[in-house]
């Protein structure tokens, strides 16, 4: 057995199209042993695998999926600075056989690069079934470059790609990539911008001069932006200048347009010569869903059942095993209560850290449902048409086709739909999106809803909940438009999209796709969220109080030895000690720093219709919108609650300060204000940008406040109040 | 022909009328097929790209994906709203309304 430091390392890129089988062939080269990350400064998945083989420690970077390497999107940017920063032994370059002439333009733009590239001609079965004969052996010849056939979902040709990567890696000398020629005038301006470049950058820091030559004449920004900062530029930039119009002016059309002309006129012609194609288009299975899965009306309806079943399962099939997880954290609450000492440090653990780490990870089976269901639709192919029926009706909105599917998402829970936004590619898109997706009242803010709504219209508590959802709606439909025209200028990106053949998943992507997902929320939850849990903790339990209004203490000992006595049953001293002990953890809470701070804003909520508790009920909804109802329960001395509490729906409407105007007005501050702190540490993550959390957490609890206030003060106006 | 209109698409001599003229203005092509917008091309048939009247990015965009001047595609899915299915080198695309809006088309043959 060799170790790994007798093993030569290689490092090998995967490149190719989106939908081409890429990560398939990835998952297959390497196993669960992947690492999921995200390039430095933006939220474009990087994924990483190690495998060995032969003599060989291989390092495996899954590129992000492109159809080409210009600079007009973040994906194409990061694909091509990876080849040129990183400088892999080889590239596998991905292609799906059946679309070979639209894969091949990305392959063309691989071979500038100058790095050894294998080409995979994946979805060889799809390619047959469709009458497509491709001889290997010419394409291999006409392109330079080996080409390995395969159909990655069945695992045939795994082996080839690796000995063929390898082997090439080892002799790219040898290897000689056919160039596109771009024609006499354009190939006389690359050459003589190429020597120029060589000449004043001797040290090309992995880039190839004719290509920079190629990007610098068709005017590149990121290219141009590059060459300006290494200074003393004016010499390259004047002649590409100078080159780009004289090509323009020979050929009436720019370079960059001659350049995708010259480039798919040379896969036409290595494609015309190697490939025999059966006739017509077959109509295959995949045309005939078609028929039915993009119809303006037959689609739509697909796509609703199709919705309710993916949240039907992500909410009710979850409830089972968030059952156990919940009976799991009370157990352990309950287990480490009974061992360890009373006092501050118990306190803590099971009603800071076991409580709140608890509460998030309840979410656990939402999120690897969820997950499981978006995987299923993405890789069978549907999610690309669910993305086309929906874009008519969410582009008049603002919003992509497919923001609609994290914003439904977000009536269950934010968090899964944060994380679920990132099938929008444009960065615009998805903040825009993530900015509403607060105003889907989640599961969470049902049960406040529910007691509230309980308390005060115990007749109609229905209809008020039902409001109260679909003016969220309302207000997420004009903040898009609020959003798009004020901090996101511009309509959304226009839709583009391939709609892939319809494919039967594997069970192995299917598993890590979920699992990736599902390690990450893991994760938050024991950083980020355990560190909020002790603080929320701190804050409702000091400072300590000790003189209360009455010797609880001793009313509960007296209690005590009554039922020793004889005088009262001890059912009844039970709940006369549950009572005293309420009070005093509402006295408790009052005097904490969460009590105080509740006070000091009181003057700022009054203009509201709320007190202090409810400020302080407000401020316990940032660790989980639930958890409003018990922090009630606790400030109003009747324990522990839920939404059906009795009692706490008696207090509340039995409380002559309260009243339905005013129970609305706290209605509209729950529905609006800020997101819970889970839901904010995956923003954080899902944006990348501090700034847009901030602004995320600002224009919500503004919006919340503005709410309130105009219902309330108006409201007593109109002597509703 | 083309290369001229191309030009001009690109100078965007033809970008504002077309926009207004909901496509009826195209001269009279080759083969008795008149151009259009994308956006007007009916479900079924075959055209050609022509042209466009997009700015760099779009044009970039749409050739990645297969969509260049001269090629031939066929339209799966077009009915007046929301995006137009097309299917081009092998592979389907949806096209949002927009940009089918600015793609200038001529048919070729009719498969119905």
């Amino acid at each position: 057995m060799r170790t790994q430091t007798d093993r030569k390392k290689l490092v090998v890129a995967l490149a190719g199209n989106p939908n081409s089988g890429k990560t398939t062939i990835f998952n297959n080269l390497t196993g669960a042993n992947q690492h999921v990350g995200n390039y430095p400064g933006v939220t474009v998945e990087r994924k990483t695998g190690q495998l060995n083989y032969a003599d060989y420690q291989i390092t495996l970077v899954d590129l992000p999926g492109t159809y080409s390497l210009s600079a007009f999107s973040i994906e194409e940017i990061i694909a091509r600075n990876s080849i040129i920063q990183e400088q892999p032994d080889v590239v596998i370059n991905v292609v799906d056989a059946s679309s070979i002439e639209r894969n091949l333009y990305l392959t063309t733009q691989l071979f500038e690069l100058g790095r050894p590239v294998v080409i995979v001609l994946n979805m060889m079965d799809i390619s047959t079934r469709r009458g497509q004969v491709i001889d290997v052996d010419k394409l291999s010849n006409l392109l330079g470059v080996p080409v390995i056939p395969s159909v990655a979902s069945k695992g045939r040709g795994t082996d080839d790609i690796l000995r063929a990567a390898i082997s090439h890696a080892q002799n790219c000398v040898e290897s000689n990539p056919a160039q596109v020629d771009y024609g006499r005038e354009f190939e006389h301006e690359i050459s003589g911008l190429t020597d120029i470049i060589k000449a004043e950058l001797p040290n090309s820091n992995g880039y190839q001069p004719r290509w920079l030559a190629l990007k610098l004449l068709e005017n590149d920004a990121e290219v141009s932006k590059y060459i300006v900062g290494l200074g003393n530029s004016e010499r390259m930039i004047d002649r590409a200048k100078l080159g780009g119009s004289r090509i323009e002016s020979i050929n009436a059309s720019s370079p960059s347009e001659i350049i995708t002309d010259r480039r798919y006129g040379f896969i036409s012609g290595a494609c015309s010569e190697a490939i025999e194609t059966g006739g017509d288009r077959r109509h295959e299975i995949s045309d005939k869903i078609d028929l039915a899965a993009i119809h303006p009306t037959i689609g739509l309806i697909i796509f609703a059942a199709l919705m309710w079943l993916v949240f039907q399962s992500t909410f009710t099939l979850g409830e089972v095993p968030m059952g156990w997880i919940e009976a799991g954290v009370e157990w352990l609450g309950g287990f480490t209560a009974s061992v360890l000492p009373d006092g501050l440090i118990k306190s803590m653990i099971v009603d800071g850290i076991i409580a709140g780490v608890g509460g998030v990870i309840v979410f656990l089976p939402n999120i690897v449902l969820l997950f499981l269901a978006i995987a299923l639709l993405e890789d069978t192919g549907y999610m690309a048409r669910a993305a086309f029926v929906m874009d008519r009706i969410m582009h008049k909105i603002g919003l992509h086709g497919k923001s609609f599917i994290p914003m439904l998402i977000g009536f269950g829970c934010s968090v899964p739909a944060y994380m679920g936004s990132r099938i929008l590619e444009d960065k615009t898109d998805r903040l825009v999106t993530m900015h509403v997706i607060t105003f889907m009242s989640c599961g969470a803010r049902l049960p406040v809803y529910i007691l509230v709504c309980g308390a005060f219209w115990p007749a109609y508590a229905g209809n008020v909940v039902f409001s109260l959802y679909a003016l969220g709606v309302l207000v997420a439909i004009g903040m898009v438009k609020l959003l798009r025209s004020t901090r996101f200028k511009g309509m959304s990106a226009e839709f583009i999209m391939e709609l892939p053949p319809y494919r039967v998943p594997t069970l192995r992507s299917l598993f890590l796709h979920t699992w990736n997902r599902a390690w990450l929320y893991l994760r938050k939850a024991g950083t980020i969220i355990l560190a909020f849990s002790i603080v929320m903790w701190a804050l409702m339990t000091f400072p300590q109080k000790s003189d209360f209004s009455r010797d609880y203490d001793g009313m509960i000992e007296q209690t005590r030895s009554l039922e020793a006595g004889g005088g009262i049953t001890s059912d009844e001293a039970d709940s006369r000690i549950e009572e005293f002990e309420n009070l005093m953890a509402a006295e408790q809470i009052e005097a904490s720093f969460a009590g105080q701070i509740g006070k000091t804003i009181e003057p700022v909520l009054r203009p509201l219709g709320m007190d202090w508790r409810l400020g302080v009920a407000l401020l316990s909804g940032f660790m989980a919108k639930e958890v409003v109802v018990s922090t009630m329960g606790t400030l109003y001395g009747v324990g522990d609650a839920d939404s059906d509490s009795e009692s706490l729906r008696e207090r509340l409407s039995s409380d002559p300060k309260y009243s339905r105007l005013k129970a609305y007005s706290f209605l509209l501050f729950i529905l609006f204000y800020m997101p819970c702190m889970a839901a904010m540490a995956v923003f954080l993550r899902e944006s990348g940008s501090v700034k847009e959390l901030i602004y995320q957490f600002i224009y919500t609890t503004s919006l919340a406040y503005g709410a309130s206030l105009i219902a309330y003060q108006v409201g007593t106006l109109l002597g509703l109040g | 022909m083309n290369r001229f209109l191309r030009k001009c698409f690109r100078h965007g001599m033809f970008g504002m009328s077309m926009q207004a003229s909901n496509g009826n203005t195209g001269t009279s092509g080759h083969g008795g097929f008149r151009e259009k917008k994308l956006s007007d091309a009916e479900t079924g048939h075959t055209f050609t790209m022509i042209g466009l009247a997009g700015g760099r990015c779009m044009r970039e965009r749409i050739s990645a994906i297969g969509l260049n001047s001269g090629v031939i595609f066929k339209v799966i899915s077009n009915s007046g709203h929301g995006p137009v299915g097309v299917e081009v080198r092998g592979a389907r695309v949806g096209i949002g309304r927009g940009m089918a809006d600015k793609i200038r088309v001529r048919e070729i043959a009719n498969s119905d």
